[in-house]
């Protein structure tokens, strides 16, 4: 017979059920006569039973909030690597060197014409490159377009994010956004699908300002692959033909080794036949030309305008109106003071237009030259943003803000800046709110505390400098900020 | 005082049916957060940070602001760390895995002050509890009240190595393997601490538990 020590070591094996058929009947048998183990199994079952009954605690004040600005920082901090990518491109991008590389290529192109050469095949072997990446999903969405563009077969908005192994149907000109830096111009006609890390193209013509995300095109006669670059990618009647403009492409018809084309060259893949072609960006400039303002489209013969052939779209690719699209769902940045003045640019303010703070009396964060103010503010349905001077967008307007305004006044129609009350008030009321109107002497336009007091959907953050010589900086673009400061994107011309 | 009555919400163990639904819909975000979607990911978040911040918080002994801290870089780390998440473990296992790490590096580094662990504010004043409505009277509520407490401070005197023990297996139901593994131990060694962490309890908590 066992002692009570060595048979109360089996208490809770025999409550666990995990026990021999042996011990257990031997354990029962020794409970039948042992009060202290009896009473022991009662208080363990009825501390589980209290146990089973213990309220969670519940979550700390805010804790969610919390962490999505903690979420916010660190998708910033991803976002900053991705912006140093194209900025170190860019970096050679300066002034002197872009618009000399024109008639550069053009004479290039030329060259190859008059003597009607093939270009010389395979300089370069490479990886076919199909199916080899490792890069993660693509993140695409539906940035812009001029409407009569469906997705998996259904109408499509300028907010809608295309899943994987849906077909865009492009029934006119549109934008895809890719990850965080990449876009892709569509021209009417065209066919894409998303696939997993690589963008399909079936049928079109797709202008490509490749942003570091490792975005690779596969039409049904190539596989064509960027490194941080400007291209084109057209199929038609059974040919692809890639045309680079900046960096390095591989391209790799199927079945074959690859070549690598420089800014400036072309191929074009028929089944085994594959041509040199000349690297003109005409079809993207009459592409781009109707985004411009009314008159500003190059007549023929005359030079091409300032930059002459960059992807880099301004803010109006992004519809202001598209407050709502997923892109809200990713930290922005609002990089106080305007380019290039940016040393000494005033700072500014962001006004939440929902969520906390909003018409609450919690003041707004400002943000010091230098810094910027990264939020991750709330989709909404639609809260119209307003650019003021002295103040630029990086990474997008920022979506569900009602305003970005530079602390310290606000411009007057007539000139001259608005300041706040000697009182410290600021201009500005609830009012506004969601509904864009702005400036003084509109209506909404009131006073309520200065702000001060920081908004725990914003955080603020050290921004790296504009890369020098880049008027504008990263939404630089065809033309200036005029056409957008109202904050009301209109929709390009025919 | 009366006792608020409020959505039941307790550690008691989720039945099959709701453990399966569950990780379908882990599943399904971890894959849309894997493809770069935010918004699945604060999805997840908001399923499991209650019952992270629960176990970081009695593992800590009710250091609310360290715990909240640890609870937050768990997070973050679960988030930058999402793409090595091979889904061997269900999502719920490794993110409280990634928080019994970063909670035992914490015990490691500093002695904590005991606390009471629940139903006190940062202020340290007591707090209305939840109660579940279970139809009981306002006796017996505050009975149980009485009860809840007194477990929780028991557990409170635990050492930290028996706490861990029970606190995963019986407020996070994880099974003995999980938590050798975590805690670098083998099951049996688990199966005897979690014994003498009750029978600890059960001496402390004689007069609750005696009374019939």
């Amino acid at each position: 017979m066992s002692s009570h020590e060595t048979q109360n070591e089996r208490l809770h094996d025999y409550l666990e059920g995990v026990l021999t058929a042996e011990d257990r009947q031997e354990f029962e048998r020794h409970l039948e006569t042992c009060t202290l183990c009896r009473e022991e199994i009662h208080m363990v079952r009825r501390l589980d039973e209290v146990v089973a009954t213990l309220p969670q605690p519940e979550l700390p004040h805010r804790f969610m909030e919390k962490l999505s600005a903690a979420l916010d920082e660190v998708d910033l901090e991803k976002g900053v690597k991705a912006d140093s990518a194209p900025t170190a491109v860019a970096g050679r991008r300066t002034p002197g060197r872009r618009f000399p590389w024109w008639p550069a290529l053009a004479a290039a192109a030329g060259l190859i014409l008059a003597v009607g050469l093939f270009w010389p095949r395979v300089p370069k072997p490479v990886d076919s490159g199909s199916g080899g990446g490792t890069a993660a999903a693509l993140q695409v969405w539906l940035a812009a377009s001029d409407g009569n563009v469906s997705v998996a077969g259904g109408p499509a908005s300028t907010t809608q994010v295309v899943p994987p192994e849906s077909l865009l149907e492009a029934g006119q000109r549109s934008v895809l956004a890719i990850g965080k830096a990449t876009e892709v111009r569509l021209e009417a006609g065209s066919q894409v699908k998303v696939r997993g890390d690589f963008l399909e193209l079936s049928q079109g013509r797709i202008f490509v300002a490749e942003r570091g995300e490792g975005l690779r095109v596969e039409t049904p006669q190539a596989v064509v692959t960027p490194t941080g670059t400007d291209y084109e990618v057209l199929v038609e009647e059974g040919r692809t033909t890639v045309r680079v403009w900046e960096g390095r492409v591989k391209v790799a018809p199927r079945g074959s080794a690859g070549v690598e084309l420089k800014a400036g060259e072309g191929l074009t893949v028929a089944g085994s036949d594959v041509r040199s072609v000349p690297a003109t960006p005409d079809a993207f400039v009459e592409w781009n030309k109707r985004l411009k303002p009314a008159g500003g489209a190059p007549s023929p013969g005359a030079p091409l305008p300032k930059p002459p052939v960059s992807l880099r779209l301004p803010a109006p690719a992004y519809p202001v109106a598209a407050a709502s699209r997923p892109v809200a769902k990713r930290p922005v940045a609002v990089r106080p003071g305007g380019y290039p003045a940016y040393p000494t640019a005033r700072p500014v303010a962001v006004r939440p237009g929902v969520g906390p703070g909003a018409g609450r009396g919690v003041g707004y964060p400002v943000a010091r030259p230098g810094k910027a103010l990264v939020g991750r503010l709330p989709d909404g349905p639609g809260y119209p943003v307003r650019q003021v001077p002295g103040a630029a967008w990086r990474g997008g307007p920022p979506q569900g803000a009602s305003q970005v305004v530079p602390e310290g006044g606000w411009q007057q129609p007539g000139g001259g800046w608005q300041r706040p009350g000697a009182e410290g008030q600021w201009p500005g009321a609830g009012a506004q709110r969601g509904a864009g109107s702005a400036g003084p002497g509109e209506p909404g336009w009131g006073r309520q505390p200065y702000p001060r007091a920081a908004d725990p959907n914003i955080v603020t953050r050290d921004l790296p400098r504009p890369e020098p010589g880049y008027p504008g900086g990263a939404n630089s673009g065809t033309y200036g900020p005029s056409g957008y400061e109202s904050g009301s994107w209109q929709p390009p011309g025919p | 005082m009366q006792p608020a009555r409020k959505q039941e919400r307790r550690y008691a163990d989720p039945t099959v049916e709701e453990r399966e639904s569950a990780t379908q819909v882990d599943t399904a975000l971890v894959l849309r957060a894997k493809q770069g979607d935010r918004g699945a990911f604060e999805q997840l978040a908001q399923r499991h940070a209650r019952r992270v911040y629960g176990l970081i918080l009695r593992m800590l002994r009710g250091d609310r602001e360290e715990a909240e801290d640890l609870a937050q870089d768990v997070w973050l780390s679960a988030y930058k760390g999402l793409d090595g998440f091979r889904e061997e473990s269900q999502f719920s296992t490794w993110v409280h895995r990634i928080a019994v790490n970063k909670t035992l590096n914490r015990l490691q580094k500093k002695v904590l002050p005991s606390r009471p662990l629940v139903n006190t504010n940062p202020e340290g004043e007591e707090s209305t509890m939840e109660i579940p409505d279970t139809g009981e009277t306002p006796e017996m509520a505050a009975q149980r009240h009485e009860l809840q407490r007194a477990v929780v401070k028991a557990l409170d005197k635990l050492s930290d190595t028996l706490r861990q023990v029970f606190v995963l297996r019986e407020l996070h139901h994880m099974s003995h393997e999980e938590i050798a593994e975590m805690l670098g131990s083998n099951p049996q060694a688990i199966r005897v601490r979690l014994h003498r962490a009750k029978k600890e309890l059960v001496t402390q908590l004689k007069p609750y538990l005696g009374a019939t």
